[in-house]
């Protein structure tokens, strides 16, 4: 669980900096959420759906967050002081993909998302998007992944909602990528019919193109769920509302940053960053030693004591990309020290206190660092 | 005869009789260019060297430069792929090839056997041989009844059917290269010595117009680039995305299990 979990704790760390806070909504609704969202015209078929135990009504199960948020919205009476509202979840969905399309895990019926809703006024959009660019930006670069583009989806022939609104949306989404920085691309007639948005491409190393994160206004949802607040001249109005995430599936993004990476994480997210091995029967109780202090420092370590080879023990941790390689011998255990082994360099660093290869392997955990060591290789 | 404005991506805008083609401007604008041109670009899309402009239009010339000029020497290596295999398997019959060459070609054969590696060796043999022969590729606008003729007498019963599917009306286009020929709308190049190195990929069944009662036919699939390096570095891009599949990698590290007790959801396995 290691990848989707630090990509979710990651993600959790960010709210906080970012105004997010994190809801839970339930698996099961009653179809009438769906009927209210319009997903019960629209994506019946993608959707699972049974008959419930009270009065054998029709459940459906979640296949996105959107209406789950929407509810929650119109539970309480809102003022514009509260806004914007940014609601993220990470619950699962699921959706009946046709068998023909299922991929591995990039294409799955179920899954989860960093995905989160917006709720503000019209007048905040922009600012919106441009956290949601920075906070895009931040993550990327935690990532190892560059050579972002950005594209904005406009209206398809047939869309919800007035066509100046959709001017003023697919406006506000092309000068916002604008401001950024970057080159905007149009795909024009790409946008759902409730709303045009924004994908962030990145071309991983093999040159394919994948959409990762995407921002949409929706044009539809706010109305169909007759959603208001306060504004400041005492009236009631209809806010604005954002559909955001920045990896997208949890299931897919993994999929494609290890076709990206080649299973070659950074440090923080490798499964396993640390292996010791014990080069014979009488090392192996000082190894795991080692080993006890770096799990409770919170690193993902473990010790290969099997009788193999320690050239055949060396080759496996290569060949399974672990950031780290401590070879547990005599000089190790009567010097108290560590030679940290770097994957794919040829030999090991100079040897240093055990205790100091505890505390700087946990600040590169914490500060999420891609390869500690990296400069004295 | 009624004057066109042809505008340049420069800006710059030539007055021509309606009727120029997009080669004779590829001309006009210097020899160089027309003799290394693959098609021209209008609107955005690809358009055939021979295909004569009737209104003004904004024009670019694309070659071997251009990321797209792969596509039209992908589409002409396609035909190539069929002459070959009509050469050495003069009973095939030729179905159709694909509309998209951004990566590759293909073309669908009604065979009496499936090809075996050998006969892909040697149909890739063959192509090579007509590329060195410089052959020039040929636009023809027909009538369906000239199709109809051209292909009955080819022996070419798909290509009939493929034929009815074109709405009363439409132009029928050809195009001829040496003694191949078949309905194409283009763009293809000016001769088959633009069109680099070639590679056939694989071979598979399928059925014609996905019909698991109609006849079975045999598909090719191969892939062209302009130099041999660059196929080089294509064939081993196709290769490095086989070892980083992540189904493969997930399972050599241990990230995840797919199982047909619950089809496509994994089991997070203790890594990912």
């Amino acid at each position: 669980m290691t990848l989707y979990n630090e990509l979710v704790r990651f993600m959790r760390e960010l709210y906080p900096k970012y105004g997010y806070h994190e809801v839970m909504t339930p698996q099961l609704f009653r179809s009438d959420l769906f009927k209210t969202s319009g997903h019960y015209e629209k994506f019946y078929d993608d959707m699972y759906w049974f008959a419930g135990s009270d009065e054998g009504e029709e459940l459906g199960v979640k296949a996105m967050n959107c209406p789950g948020h929407c509810h929650l919205y119109g539970t309480a009476k809102r003022s514009y002081r509260e806004l914007p509202i940014r609601w993220a979840e990470f619950t699962r969905l699921h959706r009946n993909e046709r068998s023909g399309t299922l991929n591995g895990i990039t294409r799955v019926r179920t899954f989860a998302q960093d995905d989160a809703h917006i709720y503000c006024e019209q007048e905040q959009v922009p600012d919106e998007i441009d956290r949601f660019f920075q906070m895009t930006a931040e993550v990327y670069q935690k990532l190892g992944v560059d050579g972002i583009e950005m594209a904005v989806s406009t209206r398809p022939e047939k869309f919800l909602g007035e066509p100046a609104d959709w001017d003023v949306a697919e406006k506000a989404l092309i000068t916002a990528v604008e401001r950024a920085g970057f080159h905007c691309r149009i795909k024009p007639g790409e946008a759902a019919f409730y709303a045009p948005k924004v994908e962030a491409d990145f071309k991983d190393v093999l040159g394919r193109a994948w959409t990762l994160a995407t921002i949409q206004i929706d044009m539809a949802m706010p109305g169909r769920f007759g959603l208001r607040y306060v504004g400041r001249d005492g009236e009631l109005h209809q806010p604005a509302m954002l559909h955001r995430a920045v990896l997208g599936s949890l299931e897919r993004f993994i999929g494609i940053y290890i076709e990206h990476t080649g299973g070659d994480f950074p440090f923080w997210l490798s499964p396993v960053q640390v292996v010791l091995l014990p080069i014979s029967d009488r090392h192996a109780a000082g190894a795991h030693a080692v080993h006890a202090k770096l799990a409770e420092a919170g690193l993902r370590s473990e010790v290969d004591d099997r009788s193999e080879t320690l050239g055949y023990r060396i080759r496996e941790a290569e060949g399974q990309k672990i950031p780290l390689t401590l070879v547990i011998g005599d000089d190790e255990l009567s010097r108290g020290t560590v030679a940290p082994r770097l994957r794919k360099s040829k030999k090991a660093l100079e040897p240093i206190p055990v205790d100091a290869l505890v505390t700087t392997l946990r600040v590169a955990n914490a500060e999420r660092s891609p390869a500690p060591f990296a400069g004295r290789a | 005869m009624s004057v066109i404005s042809v505008r340049l991506p420069d800006g710059k805008c030539l007055e021509l009789p309606s009727g120029t083609t997009v080669l004779a401007v590829a001309e006009k604008i210097g020899p160089g260019l027309a003799k290394a041109a693959l098609a021209g670009r209008v609107d955005g899309k690809l358009v055939d060297l021979r295909k004569p402009l009737l209104e003004d239009t904004a024009l670019e010339i694309v070659t071997t430069k251009d990321p797209a000029g792969g596509e039209v020497t992908r589409h002409s290596a396609e035909h190539v792929m069929a002459d070959a295999v009509k050469r050495l398997f003069p009973k095939a019959q030729v179905d159709a090839g694909r509309s998209d060459h951004s990566e590759k070609f293909q073309y669908d054969f009604l065979v009496e056997n499936a090809f075996t590696p050998e006969d892909i060796a040697k149909i890739e043999q063959e192509m090579n041989a007509i590329l060195a022969e410089k052959v020039a590729f040929e636009r023809q606008v027909v009538t369906r009844a000239e199709a109809e003729q051209l292909f009955r007498s080819l022996g070419e019963e798909l290509k009939l059917s493929r034929l009815a599917d074109i709405p009363d009306g439409a132009e029928i286009t050809l195009f001829r290269h040496g003694p191949f020929a078949d309905l194409c709308r283009g763009p293809h190049v000016q001769s088959t010595s633009q069109i680099g190195a070639i590679k056939l990929l694989e071979s598979s069944g399928t059925y014609f117009r996905g019909d698991e009662k109609g006849p079975n036919l045999q598909r090719i699939y191969g892939t062209a680039f302009a130099s041999k390096k660059e196929l080089a570095e294509h064939l081993e891009r196709i290769e490095e995305a086989k070892r980083r599949d992540h189904r493969r990698v997930g399972a050599e590290l241990g990230l995840f299990h797919l199982d047909q007790l619950a089809p496509a959801r994994r089991s997070t396995c203790r890594r990912a």
